[in-house]
Order: C-alpha cells, then structure tokens, then sequence
C-alpha cells in the first residue's frame, strides 16, 4: 500500500504544513488522502536529509518502522 | 542548428541489442543530419566506442550508470539550440537547469506521464519547460492531456516509422522470397503456416493466450507453426517464471510452437520474411508496438488486439483483423481469427497489401523526419 499526497507552495507554507504533521503525529491522528496511519510505540528509526544534484534540491523528513 | 538527441539508458543508438526507441532515433538521424548538427547521447556498449563521429553524426556514450549525470555534465559543457529528450520527463528539469538556453522536446514513446511515473508538480513544469511533446500515438497523447490540459496545444501525435528497405514483402521481392525458401528449409518450417509473434516475452504481451490459442489451431491445422521471436529482456536470454511457464505451455504443441528467442535486430527482418501471418496479442494498453510497421511492411497480414494505440495504424477488415476489447484475451477468439487468416488466403492478401501500402504511405523514416524537422522549424521560428 502507497499512501502519499502532494502539495505545492512556499517555504513558509511547508514549515505550516511540517507543524501540522507533528500535531497530527504527537496526536496519533495522522491521515493521508483520508486514511489514518497508526504510529509506532517503539523501534522508529528516523533521519533528515538534504540533496543537491543536477541542479535540484531535495530535503527529506523521514521514518521507517515494521509493523508490530 | 545544433540539435541533441538523448537516448534512454536502456540500451545503446544504435540499436544493437534492440530497443523501440533506439531504432527510431537511428532512422531518423539520415534525415535530420542534412539539416542540422546532430549529436546523440546514449549508453556504452562494448561492440561500440565511446565517442564516434560517423555519416555526419557525433555519438558520445556513457555509463548506464548515473547515465543522467554524464549527460547533466556533457550539457553543461556543450552548447545545442535544440535538446530532444527521450522518454525521461522525469530529467527534463535537470537538463533546462544545465542548459538553460537550449529548447526542449520530449518524445513519449509510453505512458510516462502517468500519476505512477511523475508527481502533478513536476509534470506541470515539465510541460511548461518543453516547447514541444512529440508522442507515438494519439493514445499517448491522451495521456498527457487528460493529466497536464495545457499541454493540448504543444503535443503532436508522430507516428513511428519502419526501414522499408530492411523490411519487404516476400510477395513483391524475388530476393526476399529466395531467402524466405532457404530459411524456412533451415529452420524446419517447409510447407508449414508460419505464425509470427515478435515482441519481448511479457505477461501484458499475451504470449501465454497466443500459445494457448495455438492449442486449438493446431488440432485443425496440424501444419500451423507459431513462430515466437524475442526474449525476457532485449539482448538477453536469461529466462524468469513467465518465460519457463510459457515453454511449459507450449510442451503440449511441440509441433506447433518454435521459440526462435533473442534475434539481433539485424536478423529480424529474416524472420518476417519466413512468416504467413503476424500476431500481435498485447493485454495491456500498448503505446501502440512498432512490430505492427514492420509487419505491414514486410507484407503480412496482421492480427491485432484493440489495446492502447494498436488501432490507430490498423483498422479492421482494411489492413488487418482487429480483437475486440471482448476478445483480445480469450484463446478461443483469437484462435478463431487466426483461422479465419488461414483459411481465407484471398482475405489475407488483401489485408497484406493493404499493410504495405499504410507503411509505404504513412509510416517511413522519410515521413518522420521531416514531421520531426517541422516541429524543430515550428519552436525555433
């Protein structure tokens, strides 16, 4: 199953959206195209990172789990 | 004018292990060459060199891998007024940001700008940056404008072309025949009815129903013989489950089913000139197969499934028999068409010739390479 969403806009507007997913994340009330995804208790790995190749810039905001 | 062609990295220009995209490119370069500075970027290849420069073209070749990363630095530090991408939109942004002066085409040969393939966001800059998508077919065209609306007006439909001279009609060339009547003795297949399936070894080409249909041919027609040329992958005779799975299908026909596997594309013109009939069951939406031009103008009647853009260049009882989208994948209705083929040789001349005079008319290099000319004229006016 691929969940996934996209949106366009500023870097502001991204900060706003990166604040709602944490309250939707600290919440456990995480929704994408209208489906709720549970988060893990434990066992979370995460990371940040940034890309510039090919005269494009990528920052990625990641976590990964299996499930339970 | 300065124009670049950027091949895929699948496979290298030329086409020496195949590829839809790669044959394309190599036909219209004789074209496009009198008119322009041509330079094509592909992939290395170990039957060709790096750099080349050969009947007025410059090849560079690369790495398949990080293949765009060498074009991104080839473009930085070469300058063209036209760069003619291939089938990546995906790079298209890339390929503005290190050449920034240069205008942009995009050639979809497939559904490459499908919501799988390519995010809203990217796909609108990517129309936005080009000033021209070329596409195969009207169905792709579709494609894209049904996603990307603005587009509309920026992509034009070319349909591919065929090498009329590599590929002729056994009928009308006494060459073609002698070789067809030494091959056939070589591969066994004297007196038979020949049935031709030329494409890669794919569950969305429908090689398993084409096998199954052979089935019941071959308990009317004990003399037919389904004749399939191509493998897994091009260049490749690796096999997987499918392809072990369609050879286990075809041990109950041994009689009936030769699989010939990967053909260079030198040599299969060979095969179309030892075939009666082509058979293309393709299951999925195809972008629309160019094996239909080269059999058209190898003078065979064709049999077809209404998939994608297959109907766009074949229309039914005028050039060649067309399954409907009740039929395209049950055995029996395609077993039904192939006999309808074998039994009714006037039929089956009459749609061949018809076939070869779509392909002389309407789909040789000649035709593609000034429709490509046209659009270079049209966005550097």
């Amino acid at each position: 199953m691929k969940l996934e969403e996209e949106f366009v806009g500023n870097g502001k507007q991204f900060a706003k959206f990166l604040q709602q997913m944490v309250n939707q994340i600290e919440g456990d009330g995480l929704v994408i195209r209208g489906e709720k995804v549970a988060m893990p208790v434990q066992d979370v790995e995460f990371k940040i990172s940034f890309k510039n190749e090919l005269g494009e810039n990528k920052l990625s905001i990641k976590m990964e789990w299996m499930d339970g | 004018m300065k124009v670049a062609l950027i091949s895929t990295e699948m496979n290298p220009v030329p086409p020496v292990v195949g590829g839809a995209i790669q044959t394309y490119i190599e036909g219209v370069l004789p074209y496009l060459s009198t008119d322009y500075e041509v330079t094509v970027l592909s992939v290395k290849h170990e039957s060709l060199p790096e750099f080349e420069f050969s009947d007025r073209v410059t090849y560079f070749r690369f790495d398949r891998t990080l293949y765009e990363h060498h074009v991104f630095d080839h473009l930085q530090r070469h300058s063209y007024d036209i760069l003619h991408v291939f089938n990546r939109p995906h790079f298209i942004l890339n390929y503005h940001h290190a050449s920034p002066r240069s205008k942009l085409i995009l050639s979809l040969h497939n559904e490459m700008m499908a919501e799988n393939k390519i995010s809203t966001f990217r796909g609108n800059r990517v129309v936005t940056l080009c000033h021209a998508i070329v596409t195969i077919s009207q169905y792709i065209k579709n494609t894209v404008i049904d996603r990307f609306p603005h587009a509309e007006e920026k992509t034009y439909p070319i349909y591919s072309a065929v090498d009329m001279q590599r590929y002729r009609p056994y009928w009308m060339d006494e060459a073609v025949r002698e070789k067809r009547i030494r091959l056939r003795e070589e591969f066994g297949l004297k007196g038979r009815k020949v049935i031709l399936f030329v494409g890669r070894l794919s569950k969305v080409k429908g090689v398993h129903l084409l096998i199954q249909a052979m089935e019941i041919v071959a308990a009317k027609h004990p003399n037919a013989m389904l004749l399939i040329v191509g493998s897994k992958w091009f260049g490749t005779n690796e096999t997987n489950k499918y392809v072990d799975s369609l050879h286990d299908l075809a041990r109950s026909i041994p009689n009936n089913v030769k699989f010939a596997r990967f053909v260079p594309p030198s040599r299969v013109p060979d095969f179309y000139a030892m075939a009666d009939l082509f058979v293309c069951v393709s299951q999925w939406n195809e972008p629309l197969a160019r094996v239909h031009y080269e059999a058209m103008a190898s003078g065979l009647p064709i049999l077809t499934t209404d998939r994608g853009g297959n109907t766009e260049v074949v229309q039914h009882g005028w050039n060649g028999l067309v399954l409907s989208n009740s039929e395209y994948n049950q055995p029996e209705a395609i077993a039904h068409s192939i006999f309808r083929l074998l039994q009714n040789e006037d039929e089956a001349s009459a749609l061949a010739y018809a076939g070869y005079l779509s392909a002389k008319r309407n789909f040789t290099f000649d035709r593609l390479g000034n429709d490509i000319k046209a659009v270079y004229e049209r966005i550097t006016k």
